[in-house]
């Protein structure tokens, strides 16, 4: 059976993704900061794998962790682990930066470091699976700029993980989503209301978390096997469209001080 | 089960999308510049996957334009596969002046006739639908043996991919591109006899060529509802070639696992087999 190793397991994308895969009959891990879930503590035993709280920020606890998740083979990851803080750049501290590359991008990395290790010892191969974002591809204001660069940093991570693990059968790609109605969005969707975010993308839609969870499922999958090294975005056009949304941009609040360079 | 039209199904990529879609359950018809007979696996189709079979050039707008409309007289389109196309080799010096405006002609105006009447009739009649386009990684950057055209024509896919979903989104149309590297096809058969399928292999990490199978389950994921959120956008199936900016001096090793054996994730059921 498959196994596969979820970081970040409790709730949004990556809950989604943990319930998707236990549907389709794989053997599903969670390493997330969080206590187990009810609907994991309910889900089909023969599918539940282990539950391991450690959070990111704690390099050695989460490295090990992964270790022991993956101690008897992991023939899959789904790194959807991952924080936003909300700060300005001119306010940005080197705390939040820290916390910001440290889960999202070291975490990633320490995860698919020890899974393909793993994949490798037990001579299985494998996907890969990292959860980067459309913020990899431009400006999305209101998250940070340390959550824009984390982001950025997991797509350079794709390309060079699956050219250097292509030789042990493993294949490596990410999701872009767009905006997503998970806990981790929640204040842009209350703040700006979901009307004037979706006026950002052509289909009009916020995804689902189980949008993302198929699409994770599908790179997954031996559909996607001569597939790797890619990025999929899961952003209801939000990519394809270079300038003003439909609808256009909402009215500047603080107009932008021009330079007097005179 | 939905209905699905595919150009260049008699052969290659587009024969393997119809193969799989109808396995799938769905209900496939064929415009192709050959006849029915040229694909034998035709007439032994289940009489509810078999749609119609129109033997056109598809850079003639109206007879395309007739094919769409009989074929949604049988049932419904949900779906449109653009995979007609010609290849032209060698380079700018090398492809004549007649060669490049065939091949324009072929595999952009091809491409854009049967997407604009399936369109249409989406919009007019208030049905959702989703398109498969086939640019190529000569699409996305340079590929050598490929000529000027062929990169030409490819980029304009991505393109029209592009344009068109940003145009027809709010009426619930997604669209999007495959970018196939070399794939095992009759087509590529002649390239690969003249480089050897070892030094094209070694061009990408997975260090083979792509089945054209491996081509139709991307295909198959864009129009169905998993993928319905991602439209506007190209999903290179080219075992990670358009991913590397600089390959090693000898090429890549060949990978321990072949991907399509092993971490066999299925899909369920109802998730492979509905489109739109």
């Amino acid at each position: 059976m498959n196994h596969v190793l979820v970081t970040g397991g409790a709730s949004g994308i990556g809950a989604a993704t943990v319930q998707a895969l236990m549907a389709s009959g794989a053997k599903v891990s969670v390493i997330d900061r969080s206590e187990p879930t009810n609907w994991w503590e309910q889900g089909p035993p023969e599918f539940r794998g282990t539950w391991v709280v450690a959070d990111a920020t704690e390099r050695k606890v989460f490295r090990d962790a992964v270790t022991s998740v993956t101690a008897d083979g992991v023939t899959g990851l789904v790194a959807s682990a991952g924080i936003s803080l909300k700060e300005s750049f001119l306010a940005s501290t080197d705390t939040a930066w820290d916390d910001t590359l440290m889960v999202n991008v070291m975490g990633s990395v320490i995860a698919a470091q020890e899974s393909a290790r793993a994949m490798r010892d037990h001579d299985t191969g494998g996907a890969i699976v990292f959860v980067a974002s459309t913020v990899a591809f431009g400006a999305v204001a209101g998250l940070g700029s340390h959550y824009h660069a984390s982001k950025g940093a997991l797509v350079a991570l794709t390309h060079s993980l699956a050219s250097e693990l292509a030789p042990l059968g493993i294949r490596v790609n990410a999701v872009a989503p767009g905006l997503v109605k998970t806990p981790l969005t929640e204040f842009m969707r209350s703040n700006a209301g979901e009307e004037a975010l979706t006026a950002r993308v052509p289909l009009r839609v916020m995804a689902d978390p189980e949008d993302v969870a198929s699409a994770i499922q599908f790179l997954l999958s031996t559909s996607a096997s001569m597939v790797t090294g890619q990025i999929l975005p899961i952003d209801a056009g939000q990519l394809a469209v270079v300038g003003q949304p439909i609808g256009g941009f909402p009215d500047i609040v603080t107009p932008m001080a021009i330079p007097d360079y005179a | 089960m939905g209905h699905v039209v595919i150009t260049g199904g008699a052969s290659g990529i587009g024969e393997s999308v119809a193969l799989r879609l109808a396995r799938s359950g769905h209900r496939v018809t064929i415009l192709d510049r050959l006849l029915p007979e040229a694909a034998t696996w035709w007439a032994s189709l289940p009489a509810e996957n078999r749609g119609l079979w129109f033997s056109l050039d598809v850079r003639d707008s109206s007879s395309v334009h007739r094919a769409v409309r009989d074929s949604w007289g049988v049932e419904p389109l949900d779906g449109l596969v653009t995979s007609a196309g010609v290849v032209t080799r060698g380079a700018l010096l090398t492809e004549t002046p007649e060669e490049f405006s065939e091949g324009l002609e072929m595999n952009i105006t091809g491409t854009l006739n049967p997407i604009r009447s399936v369109i249409e009739l989406w919009v007019s009649e208030g049905r959702p639908g989703s398109v498969v386009t086939m640019t190529s990684t000569a699409g996305l950057g340079y590929v050598a043996g490929l000529s000027a055209g062929y990169h030409a024509a490819k980029s304009a896919i991505v393109g029209i991919t592009r344009s068109v979903a940003g145009d027809y989104a709010r009426h619930g149309i997604r669209i999007n591109a495959v970018a196939p590297g070399v794939v095992r096809t009759a087509m590529s058969l002649s390239q690969v006899a003249h480089q050897g399928e070892g030094s094209l292999a070694a061009r990408a990490p997975a260090g083979r060529l792509a089945e054209p199978d491996e081509v139709s389950a991307v295909a198959e994921w864009l129009l169905s509802p998993s993928s319905r959120l991602t439209t506007g956008h190209v999903i290179p199936v080219d075992g990670g070639q358009s991913a590397v900016v600089g390959a090693p001096p000898a090429g890549y090793p060949l990978p321990a696992h072949d991907t399509r054996g092993t971490h066999a994730f299925g899909f369920s059921r109802s998730e492979k087999a509905v489109v739109s």
